[in-house]
């Protein structure tokens, strides 16, 4: 089952490293012609973070999935073992993946590295991408829920419910949380507390709707 | 010899007060839809948890114990469309140890399953197949089929039954539910009937034939009851 | 085969067996299919035929050859009289029948013949 589940997993996350180092190469070419210009770094690390985004996404679905797949739950001899193995391994792929990432930073990040005030300019705007496709996201969201509630009114009804009143509070706490958090330091400001407080809040509300919603058929 | 042996089993509002013994051989579970032959199921196989009372597989009460001695298949729920007989074949062959791959590939001429096809264009009827091909595989006491034959047609129905009768061990049993009885009932070793949440009736299938009445007939005449 | 489910199965199937032997299609000494072999053709259950034959070989129609399946009888007399009685009892049957539909003994008698000389000139 651990070898099940790890392979499963591990496939997924070196495919991820490798888009990432990919990433990583093609804005490392442009870099190279044009040493001057740090927009091909930014967007280079932008479109990075906004691929570890997607996979984290991605990592909850899965993880989700598994715990209600009753052709590999029944296989397990104790639910309690099968939550940690599904858990472990899901960790076990992000950190793979979260290791190349921080490889590709340092990568496209070295002319600068020296210079801690520009690195940490260029983290925060990582943050600040990856937070803004996460609200265009909830929006898009909110919006293909919201129509399929018309369309499908009976089916998606409480699962839909649920998505709008957990992504509500998810904008709430947010936006409030910008408030909050502004008074302490630099590194631990909005910009870096937000975009995970954004991932927490949107992995909760997956949970909640995939808890929720009524299969479709 | 008691295989199966389900104790004061109680779930609100599904299943009340079930107390019954099962020995090696063929047994149906009939009841009307919602009568709560799938849960039972799920309980017998552990994937329900929240229920009163005690279910033993060869004296072994505990879940985990159980488990391993119970084949159940119930759905491919969650698993990609694009997903391959062979390679859900092989995903099985890795999370159940006891996957006698020379019996699954026996099942896999027998019912002649394109290993190539997909769940997306796999047919009822085949999706019935590969649960069959995919149960059967295990080397274990006890099989539990839920509605085997729903939605199947004639000629793969007979394979089915052809199936079971090929490959069911000596001493194990076969459980399985089924709205058409009457279709198999010629191979059929016991029954349980279900109604109402309660176990009204369990008895040997040549028993109700010698008192002149066919399965059917009991099992409307249980239900009237 | 198609099975009345009214009537134990087991002696479907001896009586199955029986019109084999009657016929010729299993030959005195020939070796009967196996168990599972017949559970395949009849698709019935191991259990019901094992029942069926174990009732054969108590009325020593079929033997057992340890290790080697079961034979027809050798025995043409228990043969002869076992198909001797199946057919009064068959014949004791349909005259009851069609005594209780009025038709009196001579009367069947003719309409069996004439029955008969239809279907061998139908030949």
């Amino acid at each position: 089952m651990f070898k099940y589940f790890l392979k499963k997993r591990l496939i997924v996350s070196l495919f991820m490293s490798v888009l990432i180092m990919l990433s990583t190469g093609v804005g490392e070419i442009f870099a190279y012609f044009n040493p001057h210009n740090k927009l091909y770094i930014v967007s280079g690390m932008a479109f990075i973070g906004y691929l570890v985004f997607l996979y984290v996404l991605y990592a909850i679905y899965d993880f989700v999935k598994y715990n209600n797949m009753t052709f590999v739950r029944l296989a397990s001899k104790s639910d309690a073992k099968f939550l940690t193995l599904n858990w472990f391994t899901s960790f076990v792929g992000l950190g793979v993946t979260f290791c190349f990432l921080l490889l590709a930073l340092f990568i496209l990040a070295k002319p600068t590295y020296t210079d801690a005030y520009t690195f940490l300019a260029i983290l925060t705007m990582i943050m600040n991408v990856t937070l803004v496709t996460l609200i265009v996201f909830m929006i898009i969201q909110l919006a293909w829920h919201l129509s399929q509630l018309f369309l499908k009114k009976m089916r998606l009804l409480k699962g839909g419910f649920w998505l709008i009143v957990v992504q509500f509070i998810n904008a709430l706490i947010l936006f409030k949380l910008v408030e909050w958090f502004d008074h302490l330091s630099y590194f631990l400001n909005s910009y870096v507390q937000l975009p995970i407080l954004a991932l927490v809040t949107t992995a909760v509300a997956y949970f909640v709707f995939i808890k929720y919603s009524e299969p479709i058929k | 010899m008691t295989l199966i042996k389900v104790t004061d089993l109680n779930k609100k509002g599904i299943l009340e007060n079930l107390n019954f013994e099962i020995a090696p051989g063929i047994v149906a579970v009939l009841g009307e839809n919602g009568a709560g032959k799938t849960t039972l199921f799920d309980i017998i196989a552990g994937l329900r948890k929240n229920y009163l009372g005690t279910i033993a597989v060869n004296g072994k009460a505990k879940l985990a114990d159980r488990k391993m001695l119970i084949s159940y298949v119930p759905s491919f729920k969650y698993i990609s469309r694009f997903t391959t007989f062979k390679k859900l074949a092989k995903d099985f062959s890795q999370i159940y140890p006891d996957v006698d791959q020379a019996r699954l590939n026996e099942m896999v001429e027998f019912f002649q399953i394109d290993q190539s096809e997909n769940l997306a264009k796999a047919s009822k009827g085949t999706i019935g197949k590969w649960k069959m091909a995919l149960c059967f595989s295990r080397k274990v006491p006890v099989y539990l089929l839920d509605e085997p034959f729903n939605g199947i047609d004639v000629i793969t129905r007979k394979k089915i039954m052809n199936s079971i009768l090929l490959w069911k061990p000596e001493e194990s049993v076969i459980l399985l539910t089924d709205h058409y009885f009457n279709e198999i009932s010629s191979i059929l070793d016991h029954i349980l009937i279900i109604n109402h949440q309660k176990l009204v009736a369990q008895a040997d299938v040549e028993d109700i034939r010698e008192q002149g009445k066919s399965i059917e007939d009991f099992y409307i005449e249980q239900l009237d009851e | 085969m198609n099975f009345n489910d009214n009537i134990p199965i087991y002696l479907q199937i001896q009586d199955y067996l029986l019109k084999q032997i009657f016929t010729e299609k299993l030959k005195p000494g020939e070796r009967i299919p196996s168990i599972r072999q017949l559970a395949l053709d009849l698709t019935v259950n191991i259990n019901t035929i094992q029942h069926a034959l174990k009732g054969l070989t108590d009325q020593e129609i079929l033997i057992t050859k340890r290790g080697d399946g079961k034979y027809v009888t050798t025995d043409q007399t228990l043969l002869d009289k076992l198909r001797e009685q199946t057919i009064k009892s068959e014949i004791n049957e349909f005259s009851t029948k069609m005594q209780s539909y009025g038709v009196s003994n001579p009367e069947l008698v003719n309409l069996i013949e004439r029955y008969v000389g239809g279907k061998n000139d139908a030949d």
